[in-house]
Protein backbone atom coordinates (compact mmCIF):
# COMPACT_ATOMS: atom_id res chain seq x y z
CA UNK A 1 0.00 0.00 0.00
CA UNK A 2 3.01 2.21 0.46
CA UNK A 3 3.34 1.81 -3.30
CA UNK A 4 0.73 4.52 -3.73
CA UNK A 5 2.50 6.97 -1.44
CA UNK A 6 5.93 6.37 -2.99
CA UNK A 7 5.63 5.59 -6.70
CA UNK A 8 2.20 7.27 -6.87
CA UNK A 9 3.72 10.60 -5.87
CA UNK A 10 6.96 10.28 -7.85
CA UNK A 11 5.01 9.72 -11.03
CA UNK A 12 3.20 13.04 -10.56
CA UNK A 13 6.63 14.70 -10.65
CA UNK A 14 7.70 12.59 -13.66
CA UNK A 15 4.53 13.61 -15.49
CA UNK A 16 5.31 17.27 -14.76
CA UNK A 17 8.80 16.90 -16.25
CA UNK A 18 7.10 15.56 -19.36
CA UNK A 19 4.51 18.37 -19.22
CA UNK A 20 1.74 15.78 -18.99
CA UNK A 21 0.43 17.13 -15.68
CA UNK A 22 0.52 20.51 -13.92
CA UNK A 23 2.07 22.16 -16.99
CA UNK A 24 0.91 25.52 -15.60
CA UNK A 25 2.85 25.09 -12.35
CA UNK A 26 6.64 25.52 -12.07
CA UNK A 27 8.57 22.23 -11.86
CA UNK A 28 10.22 23.42 -8.64
CA UNK A 29 6.84 23.80 -6.95
CA UNK A 30 5.67 20.33 -7.97
CA UNK A 31 8.96 18.90 -6.75
CA UNK A 32 8.80 20.69 -3.39
CA UNK A 33 5.12 19.79 -2.89
CA UNK A 34 5.14 16.14 -3.93
CA UNK A 35 8.61 14.62 -3.61
CA UNK A 36 9.06 15.03 0.21
CA UNK A 37 5.68 13.32 0.73
CA UNK A 38 6.97 10.26 -1.11
CA UNK A 39 9.87 9.72 1.31
CA UNK A 40 7.84 8.07 4.13
CA UNK A 41 6.24 5.93 1.41
CA UNK A 42 9.65 4.77 0.18
CA UNK A 43 10.81 4.16 3.76
CA UNK A 44 7.75 1.94 4.37
CA UNK A 45 8.37 0.11 1.09
CA UNK A 46 12.00 -0.65 1.96
CA UNK A 47 11.21 -1.80 5.49
CA UNK A 48 8.32 -4.07 4.50
CA UNK A 49 10.27 -5.30 1.48
CA UNK A 50 13.23 -6.17 3.68
CA UNK A 51 10.94 -8.05 6.09
CA UNK A 52 9.43 -10.04 3.22
CA UNK A 53 12.94 -10.77 1.93
CA UNK A 54 14.35 -12.07 5.22
CA UNK A 55 11.30 -14.29 5.73
CA UNK A 56 12.51 -16.40 2.79
CA UNK A 57 15.84 -14.89 1.82
CA UNK A 58 17.43 -17.99 0.33
CA UNK A 59 14.54 -18.68 -2.03
CA UNK A 60 14.06 -15.06 -3.00
CA UNK A 61 17.76 -14.50 -3.65
CA UNK A 62 17.74 -17.26 -6.27
CA UNK A 63 14.79 -15.69 -8.07
CA UNK A 64 15.74 -14.12 -11.42
CA UNK A 65 12.85 -11.65 -11.28
CA UNK A 66 14.00 -10.53 -7.83
CA UNK A 67 17.52 -9.93 -9.12
CA UNK A 68 16.23 -7.88 -12.04
CA UNK A 69 14.00 -5.96 -9.64
CA UNK A 70 16.97 -5.12 -7.40
CA UNK A 71 18.99 -4.02 -10.43
CA UNK A 72 16.15 -1.74 -11.52
CA UNK A 73 15.82 -0.30 -8.01
CA UNK A 74 19.50 0.64 -8.20
CA UNK A 75 18.89 2.10 -11.66
CA UNK A 76 15.93 4.15 -10.36
CA UNK A 77 18.20 5.47 -7.60
CA UNK A 78 20.97 6.34 -10.07
CA UNK A 79 18.47 8.07 -12.34
CA UNK A 80 17.22 10.19 -9.43
CA UNK A 81 20.80 10.91 -8.34
CA UNK A 82 21.72 12.00 -11.87
CA UNK A 83 18.76 14.38 -11.86
CA UNK A 84 19.84 15.82 -8.51
CA UNK A 85 23.42 16.33 -9.69
CA UNK A 86 22.85 17.50 -13.22
CA UNK A 87 19.47 19.23 -13.43
CA UNK A 88 18.53 20.22 -9.89
CA UNK A 89 21.33 22.77 -9.34
CA UNK A 90 20.19 24.82 -12.35
CA UNK A 91 16.47 24.18 -11.90
CA UNK A 92 15.72 27.78 -10.89
CA UNK A 93 17.11 28.95 -14.26
CA UNK A 94 15.41 26.57 -16.64
CA UNK A 95 12.22 26.52 -14.63
CA UNK A 96 11.81 30.26 -15.21
CA UNK A 97 12.14 29.82 -18.96
CA UNK A 98 9.35 27.23 -18.86
CA UNK A 99 11.37 24.76 -20.94
CA UNK A 100 12.39 21.51 -19.26
CA UNK A 101 15.84 20.43 -20.57
CA UNK A 102 15.57 17.31 -22.71
CA UNK A 103 17.84 15.41 -20.32
CA UNK A 104 15.46 16.09 -17.43
CA UNK A 105 12.54 14.92 -19.58
CA UNK A 106 14.39 11.72 -20.40
CA UNK A 107 15.04 11.29 -16.68
CA UNK A 108 11.30 11.68 -15.96
CA UNK A 109 10.34 9.21 -18.69
CA UNK A 110 12.97 6.72 -17.48
CA UNK A 111 11.69 7.01 -13.94
CA UNK A 112 8.13 6.18 -15.08
CA UNK A 113 9.29 3.18 -17.10
CA UNK A 114 11.66 1.85 -14.43
CA UNK A 115 9.04 2.04 -11.67
CA UNK A 116 6.41 0.36 -13.83
CA UNK A 117 8.90 -2.45 -14.52
CA UNK A 118 9.73 -2.73 -10.80
CA UNK A 119 6.03 -3.24 -10.04
CA UNK A 120 5.77 -5.89 -12.76
CA UNK A 121 8.91 -7.74 -11.64
CA UNK A 122 7.82 -7.64 -8.01
CA UNK A 123 4.46 -9.12 -8.93
CA UNK A 124 5.91 -11.77 -11.21
CA UNK A 125 8.61 -12.99 -8.81
CA UNK A 126 5.94 -14.33 -6.45
CA UNK A 127 4.92 -16.80 -9.16
CA UNK A 128 8.41 -18.27 -9.29
CA UNK A 129 8.90 -18.85 -5.55
CA UNK B 1 -28.24 -15.07 -20.15
CA UNK B 2 -27.61 -15.19 -16.44
CA UNK B 3 -24.34 -14.08 -14.84
CA UNK B 4 -23.61 -17.72 -14.05
CA UNK B 5 -23.96 -18.63 -17.73
CA UNK B 6 -21.70 -15.77 -18.76
CA UNK B 7 -18.94 -17.04 -16.47
CA UNK B 8 -19.43 -20.59 -17.67
CA UNK B 9 -19.29 -19.50 -21.28
CA UNK B 10 -16.16 -17.38 -20.79
CA UNK B 11 -14.57 -20.08 -18.61
CA UNK B 12 -14.80 -22.59 -21.42
CA UNK B 13 -13.79 -20.18 -24.21
CA UNK B 14 -10.46 -20.61 -26.01
CA UNK B 15 -9.23 -17.08 -25.28
CA UNK B 16 -9.68 -17.50 -21.57
CA UNK B 17 -7.99 -20.88 -21.77
CA UNK B 18 -4.90 -19.16 -23.17
CA UNK B 19 -4.95 -16.69 -20.25
CA UNK B 20 -5.31 -19.50 -17.76
CA UNK B 21 -2.48 -21.58 -19.09
CA UNK B 22 0.10 -19.03 -20.22
CA UNK B 23 2.67 -19.03 -17.46
CA UNK B 24 3.07 -15.30 -17.06
CA UNK B 25 -0.30 -14.02 -18.27
CA UNK B 26 -1.78 -13.54 -14.80
CA UNK B 27 1.24 -11.84 -13.17
CA UNK B 28 1.59 -9.50 -16.16
CA UNK B 29 -2.10 -8.56 -15.98
CA UNK B 30 -1.77 -8.12 -12.22
CA UNK B 31 1.16 -5.77 -12.77
CA UNK B 32 -1.13 -3.46 -14.73
CA UNK B 33 -3.74 -3.96 -12.01
CA UNK B 34 -1.20 -2.73 -9.43
CA UNK B 35 -0.16 0.18 -11.63
CA UNK B 36 -3.82 1.24 -11.78
CA UNK B 37 -4.04 0.87 -8.02
CA UNK B 38 -0.97 3.08 -7.63
CA UNK B 39 -2.73 5.81 -9.61
CA UNK B 40 -6.01 5.52 -7.69
CA UNK B 41 -4.47 5.33 -4.22
CA UNK B 42 -1.74 7.84 -5.00
CA UNK B 43 -4.16 10.50 -6.19
CA UNK B 44 -6.55 9.72 -3.32
CA UNK B 45 -3.74 10.28 -0.81
CA UNK B 46 -2.84 13.59 -2.48
CA UNK B 47 -6.46 14.83 -2.49
CA UNK B 48 -6.92 13.88 1.14
CA UNK B 49 -3.68 15.45 2.33
CA UNK B 50 -4.73 18.65 0.59
CA UNK B 51 -8.23 18.41 2.07
CA UNK B 52 -6.72 18.07 5.55
CA UNK B 53 -4.20 20.84 4.93
CA UNK B 54 -1.34 18.42 5.64
CA UNK B 55 0.42 18.63 2.30
CA UNK B 56 0.55 20.13 -1.21
CA UNK B 57 -0.76 23.36 0.31
CA UNK B 58 0.83 25.54 -2.37
CA UNK B 59 -1.28 23.96 -5.08
CA UNK B 60 -4.93 24.90 -5.14
CA UNK B 61 -7.63 22.26 -4.91
CA UNK B 62 -9.05 23.22 -8.33
CA UNK B 63 -5.57 22.77 -9.89
CA UNK B 64 -5.19 19.37 -8.22
CA UNK B 65 -8.62 18.21 -9.32
CA UNK B 66 -8.07 19.54 -12.81
CA UNK B 67 -4.79 17.64 -13.20
CA UNK B 68 -5.19 14.51 -11.07
CA UNK B 69 -8.85 13.49 -11.31
CA UNK B 70 -8.32 11.99 -14.78
CA UNK B 71 -5.36 9.98 -13.46
CA UNK B 72 -7.61 8.53 -10.77
CA UNK B 73 -10.32 7.67 -13.30
CA UNK B 74 -7.75 6.21 -15.71
CA UNK B 75 -6.20 4.15 -12.93
CA UNK B 76 -9.60 2.88 -11.83
CA UNK B 77 -10.54 1.84 -15.37
CA UNK B 78 -7.19 0.08 -15.81
CA UNK B 79 -7.56 -1.75 -12.50
CA UNK B 80 -11.17 -2.71 -13.22
CA UNK B 81 -10.37 -4.02 -16.70
CA UNK B 82 -7.32 -6.01 -15.55
CA UNK B 83 -9.20 -7.18 -12.45
CA UNK B 84 -11.89 -8.72 -14.68
CA UNK B 85 -9.16 -10.40 -16.76
CA UNK B 86 -7.69 -11.99 -13.62
CA UNK B 87 -11.16 -13.06 -12.48
CA UNK B 88 -12.53 -14.77 -15.60
CA UNK B 89 -9.98 -17.58 -15.97
CA UNK B 90 -10.83 -18.80 -12.47
CA UNK B 91 -14.25 -17.41 -11.41
CA UNK B 92 -15.23 -20.23 -9.05
CA UNK B 93 -12.11 -19.81 -6.96
CA UNK B 94 -12.65 -16.07 -6.55
CA UNK B 95 -16.40 -16.34 -5.99
CA UNK B 96 -15.72 -18.65 -3.05
CA UNK B 97 -12.98 -16.44 -1.58
CA UNK B 98 -14.06 -14.39 1.46
CA UNK B 99 -11.38 -11.75 0.94
CA UNK B 100 -12.51 -11.31 -2.69
CA UNK B 101 -16.18 -10.93 -1.72
CA UNK B 102 -15.24 -8.45 1.02
CA UNK B 103 -13.10 -6.55 -1.46
CA UNK B 104 -15.94 -6.24 -3.97
CA UNK B 105 -18.34 -4.88 -1.34
CA UNK B 106 -15.81 -2.30 -0.12
CA UNK B 107 -14.88 -1.46 -3.71
CA UNK B 108 -18.49 -0.66 -4.60
CA UNK B 109 -18.73 1.51 -1.48
CA UNK B 110 -15.43 3.26 -2.30
CA UNK B 111 -16.46 3.97 -5.91
CA UNK B 112 -19.87 5.29 -4.84
CA UNK B 113 -18.27 7.53 -2.22
CA UNK B 114 -15.53 8.70 -4.58
CA UNK B 115 -17.88 9.78 -7.37
CA UNK B 116 -20.47 11.44 -5.14
CA UNK B 117 -19.36 12.99 -1.82
CA UNK B 118 -15.64 13.02 -2.61
CA UNK B 119 -15.99 14.34 -6.15
CA UNK B 120 -18.20 17.13 -4.88
CA UNK B 121 -15.82 18.21 -2.15
CA UNK B 122 -12.70 18.28 -4.37
CA UNK B 123 -14.62 20.31 -6.95
CA UNK B 124 -16.21 22.73 -4.50
CA UNK B 125 -15.16 26.37 -4.78
CA UNK B 126 -15.25 26.77 -1.00
CA UNK B 127 -13.17 24.33 1.08
CA UNK B 128 -15.14 22.26 3.61
CA UNK B 129 -15.03 22.96 7.34
CA UNK B 130 -12.13 21.14 9.07
CA UNK B 131 -14.41 18.66 10.83
CA UNK B 132 -16.18 17.71 7.62
CA UNK B 133 -12.88 17.53 5.74
CA UNK B 134 -11.49 15.17 8.40
CA UNK B 135 -14.55 12.91 8.21
CA UNK B 136 -14.45 12.75 4.44
CA UNK B 137 -10.71 12.06 4.38
CA UNK B 138 -11.06 9.33 7.01
CA UNK B 139 -13.85 7.65 5.02
CA UNK B 140 -12.03 7.95 1.68
CA UNK B 141 -8.67 6.65 2.94
CA UNK B 142 -10.25 3.81 4.94
CA UNK B 143 -12.35 2.66 1.99
CA UNK B 144 -9.57 2.71 -0.62
CA UNK B 145 -6.87 1.21 1.59
CA UNK B 146 -9.26 -1.56 2.66
CA UNK B 147 -9.89 -2.32 -1.02
CA UNK B 148 -6.12 -2.71 -1.44
CA UNK B 149 -5.63 -4.81 1.68
CA UNK B 150 -8.59 -7.05 0.96
CA UNK B 151 -7.22 -7.51 -2.56
CA UNK B 152 -3.84 -8.53 -1.21
CA UNK B 153 -5.55 -10.91 1.23
CA UNK B 154 -7.21 -12.87 -1.61
CA UNK B 155 -3.97 -14.78 -2.16
CA UNK B 156 -3.67 -15.65 1.53
CA UNK B 157 -7.24 -16.29 2.72
CA UNK B 158 -9.62 -18.93 1.49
Amino acid sequence: MALAVSVGLILVFDLRLLRLAFAAEPVSRIMEQFVPLSLPGFAAMFITGLLLFISQAEKVYQNTFFRFKLALLVLAGLNALLYQLKFYPKMAEWDKSGVVPWGARVSGALSLIIWACIIALGRTMAYEL
Amino acid sequence: MSLQQIWEWSYSSKTVDVLRNAKYAIPVIQSFHLFGLTLVLGTTVVFNLRLLGLGVRKISMPALTNQLWRLAVGGLLLSAATGILVFIPDPARYAANTAFKTKLVILVMAILFHFTVFRKVVRAKVPPRPRRAALIAAASLTLWFCVGWAGRAIAFLG
